[in-house]
């Protein structure tokens, strides 16, 4: 058992890096390590900056949920910058969890969350730094047990190497008891601990592969499940630095192009009650000044009317400016923003996501040109002067009259403006489409990076009107982004071989080498587009097919077969769609009746 | 609106929160423990605090003043406003006061300054003394048992930063890691005493 880190050793570090601040612990919130041999230790890793990992809802409940476990106690780390990297690297010292200031190889687990595939090459910085073996079978008995979650983890192929053990689907039904296997395993030998993971539903064992598929494991009833009353509160401003609160899971929608809302379904709602409850405590506990309400499409949210009502005393008592992340494109949720809005600052957000009725109806989306034009109107007429627009390229089937819908949207939005003598300042975001597995468009080949930037280019360069900015993603990282989202085992060496040439934090436009990337793949003879650009048959073993989210395959081919020819697939609380999830749960939500 | 000076200490691992971050700090520590603090007018309300010249990242202050505006304040109030900061950060002691706002007050601080693994010496005395008459005032400077003592003016300008830059660039250490740094207190310089007062 090595010992914490260095009083002296550390201020070292601290005195020559930038930001000192995210690497000292001790927020408001955080700790205190219990005291005890017998607990089951476990850190929970973020692959990315301590300013975007805080941001992160689902390590604040993880963190709740492990310390209120009597048997197990829960620390965090997150990626260290490059400039500390290298101090640590020179120095000798191991990546240290923020509260006990032992390094990760001390842990009985080491938790890490796959939010997005360009954070992987920082899931081997927090392992090589913490003293961790790269590669599971690598490690020993006296090695922590390296478990990954998120929805990386439902495509685990290019990362299984380096993980141990895998949890599909959500942590408050999953954690408490994979938590308690283990604790009752702790100090066995590694391959003792290893099968009794792989025996707990929804845990996905790599090294020991099951027969069938690994169900996805759900928490059933949110106001039933664990819910946290305390948030760790930052000591220096985070990318989302507020209380959030996880109103609902999953989305009754169905966009096609959306892995999140194909992936987390059935739909489960909280009541308003215990939203509200939580948000006292949480406002109580936190101190903080703004609370956000977290979900895919808040506005769908059947109780949001009345929590509003519920929460406006509250709110204002205590000077709480309260957040919804994603606004529907429609009237009725702009007025409802504008309701919360008593400051009329900033400007409303809007994800059309393509151009044409047409194409929308391929990805599902259920917006009209009726609905833009609505909230485009509410949101003038209520006072607002900018909107921002997001849309993708190189969604399948798209033509050049989809682009040029994009530009069309963007004209009759500063001429809705106008009429209603508002600045309409309109700032525009064109994404690349990247194919996600578990979705219907999970056999569509991605749009290569010459198509990308020749389509982003042909949109900007229609837009004549000053008051419309355009701006295009880096295709190449969306590109790797495609490349890794349905990539195979063999990624694993491109992952292991890229990071020992020096990559970090490919999410960072300023980190990102793409060039180093297309290096490591010509030495190594594997070609990316093979992974990204190549159409798939439907009738193909897919690397994520032992991975079962609830949604069927029958069912996703469905959807495709419907997108290609645009037709739309009704919002599953109008009746059921047979998504796969019918028969298998009572969740309240979900219409299968 | 009670307007109150607090006298606070910033020590161990927070100090390497930056300054710009503790009026956010204070206040939400303020609202955990259900103070009413006064709000700015305007168009983006924030909590009414004044902070006293910015002590710079890595540095122990033992004694800095803060002004805070309260629709209420009464004695408990210390007690229930620490009892929820984190580890480091605690008011020592409050006054109500009226007068000279508080960046006019503060025109003197005390620096001690100790090498790491080395010791000061007259040179390293000469170079922070020569760095402080020229990017501030200097008031007193000493060097007794491998600790330097500096009274300097001027704080907005000269502050700890300035002084580890020119130790390093004179090659009395590497820098920041080299060297542990407290602001003993921050106050009124006293010229008839030759000493700075306390603001409380």
């Amino acid at each position: 058992m090595s010992t914490q880190i260095d009083g002296d050793e550390l201020r070292s570090l601290l005195s020559v890096v930038k930001r000192p601040s995210r690497y000292i612990g001790g927020e408001w919130g955080s700790g205190p390590v219990k005291e005890g041999k017998d607990l089951l230790r476990i850190c929970y890793a973020f692959p990315d900056l301590y300013e975007v990992g805080m941001s992160y809802l689902g390590y604040q409940i993880l963190y709740a949920l492990t310390k209120s476990l009597p048997f197990a106690d829960a620390e965090r780390v997150y990626a260290p910058w490059g400039d500390m990297e290298a101090a640590m690297r020179a120095s000798g010292t191991k990546l240290w969890a923020l509260e006990s200031k032992r390094p990760l190889s001390d842990f009985d687990v080491v938790g890490i969350t796959l939010q997005y595939e360009l954070s992987y090459t920082n899931v081997l910085t927090l392992l090589d730094l913490g003293g961790i073996p790269l590669r599971s079978e690598q490690r020993g008995d006296d090695d922590p047990l390296v478990i990954a979650g998120g929805p990386g983890a439902l495509s685990p192929a290019p990362v299984a190497p380096f993980i141990d053990a895998f949890c599909i689907g959500d942590g408050e039904a999953l954690i408490p008891e994979m938590l308690k296997v283990l604790h009752g395993v702790k100090g066995r030998p590694r391959s003792e601990r290893l099968a009794a993971l792989a025996a707990v539903e929804g845990i996905y064992v790599p090294q020991l592969p099951p027969d069938g598929q690994v169900h996805r494991r759900i928490a059933e009833d949110l106001d039933a499940s664990f819910y946290n009353t305390q948030m760790i509160v930052p000591n220096t401003t985070i990318v989302h630095d507020r209380i959030a609160i996880q109103v609902f899971k999953g989305c009754t929608r169905g966009c096609r192009f959306c892995q999140a809302g194909m992936i987390d379904r059935p739909v489960r709602e909280r009541s308003a009650a215990s939203v509200v409850a939580q948000l006292e405590s949480l406002l109580k506990t936190t101190g903080w000044e703004e609370a956000g309400l977290l979900s895919l499409a808040t506005c769908d949210w059947t109780q949001l009317g009345e929590a509003l009502k519920l929460m406006a005393p509250v709110l204002a008592k205590n000077q709480i400016k309260l957040s919804l992340p994603s606004l529907r494109v429609d009237a009725f949720s702009v007025n409802m923003a504008a309701e919360l809005e008593s400051i009329r600052k900033g400007g409303l957000t809007f994800a059309p996501e393509a151009g044409t009725q047409r194409l929308r109806d391929v990805i599902n989306k259920g917006v009209s040109e009726e609905d833009i034009e609505a909230a485009l109107d509410a949101t003038f007429s209520h006072g607002w002067d900018k909107v921002k627009l997001y849309f993708m390229m190189g969604l399948p089937t798209e033509t050049e009259e989809d682009l040029d819908g994009i530009v069309e949207i963007c004209n009759k939005t500063v001429y809705i403006a106008k009429k209603h003598k508002r600045r309409g300042d309109v700032n525009v975001s064109l994404a690349g489409f990247v194919p996600k597995p578990h979705t219907p468009f999970q056999w569509e080949p991605q749009l290569d990076r010459d198509g990308l930037r020749e389509r982003g280019r042909r949109v900007k360069g229609a837009i004549r009107n000053r008051k419309i900015s355009v701006s295009y993603h880096e295709p190449d990282q969306t590109f790797l982004e495609g490349v890794f989202a349905r990539g195979d085992s063999k990624l694993a060496d491109v992952i292991e071989e890229v990071w020992r040439r020096g990559e970090r934090f490919d999410g960072w436009t300023e980190c990102f080498n793409f060039d180093r990337w297309m290096e490591v793949f010509r030495d190594l003879g594997i070609d990316p587009a093979y992974y990204a650009c190549r159409v798939r048959d439907v009738n193909e073993k897919l690397p994520w097919d032992q991975i079962d989210c609830g949604v069927s395959k029958d069912y996703l081919k469905r959807e495709r077969e419907k997108a290609l020819s645009a037709e739309k697939t009704h919002d599953c609380r109008e009746g059921c769609n047979g998504c796969g999830w019918q028969g298998r749960t009572a969740v309240k939500g979900c219409s299968h009746a | 609106m009670p307007r109150i000076r607090l006298i606070f200490e910033k020590k161990g691992w927070i100090t390497f929160v930056n300054h710009m971050d503790l009026p956010t700090l204070f206040s939400r520590a303020a609202r955990r423990a259900g103070l009413s603090q006064e709000f700015t007018q305007g168009f983006s309300p924030h909590p009414h605090i004044s902070l006293a010249s910015p002590l710079a990242i890595g540095v122990e202050g033992l004694s800095e003043p803060a002004e805070f505006w309260f629709s209420e304040w009464n004695d408990g109030c210390l007690d229930s406003w620490n009892a929820n900061l984190p580890d480091g950060l605690k008011f020592l002691k409050w006054a109500e006061v009226d007068g000279p706002a508080l960046a006019k007050l503060t025109t003197a601080a005390v620096y001690k300054f100790r090498g790491v693994g080395f010791d000061f010496d007259e040179h390293a005395l000469q170079v922070l003394k020569e760095e402080v008459v020229h990017s501030g005032i200097l008031f007193a400077a000493s060097l007794g048992d491998k600790v330097i003592s500096l009274t300097v003016g001027g704080l907005e300008r000269c502050g700890a930063g300035n002084m580890v830059r020119a130790l390093a660039e004179n090659g009395v250490c590497r820098g920041w890691r080299d060297v542990r740094i407290v602001r003993e207190i921050v106050g009124t310089w006293d010229q008839a005493d030759q000493s700075v007062l306390p603001l409380i």
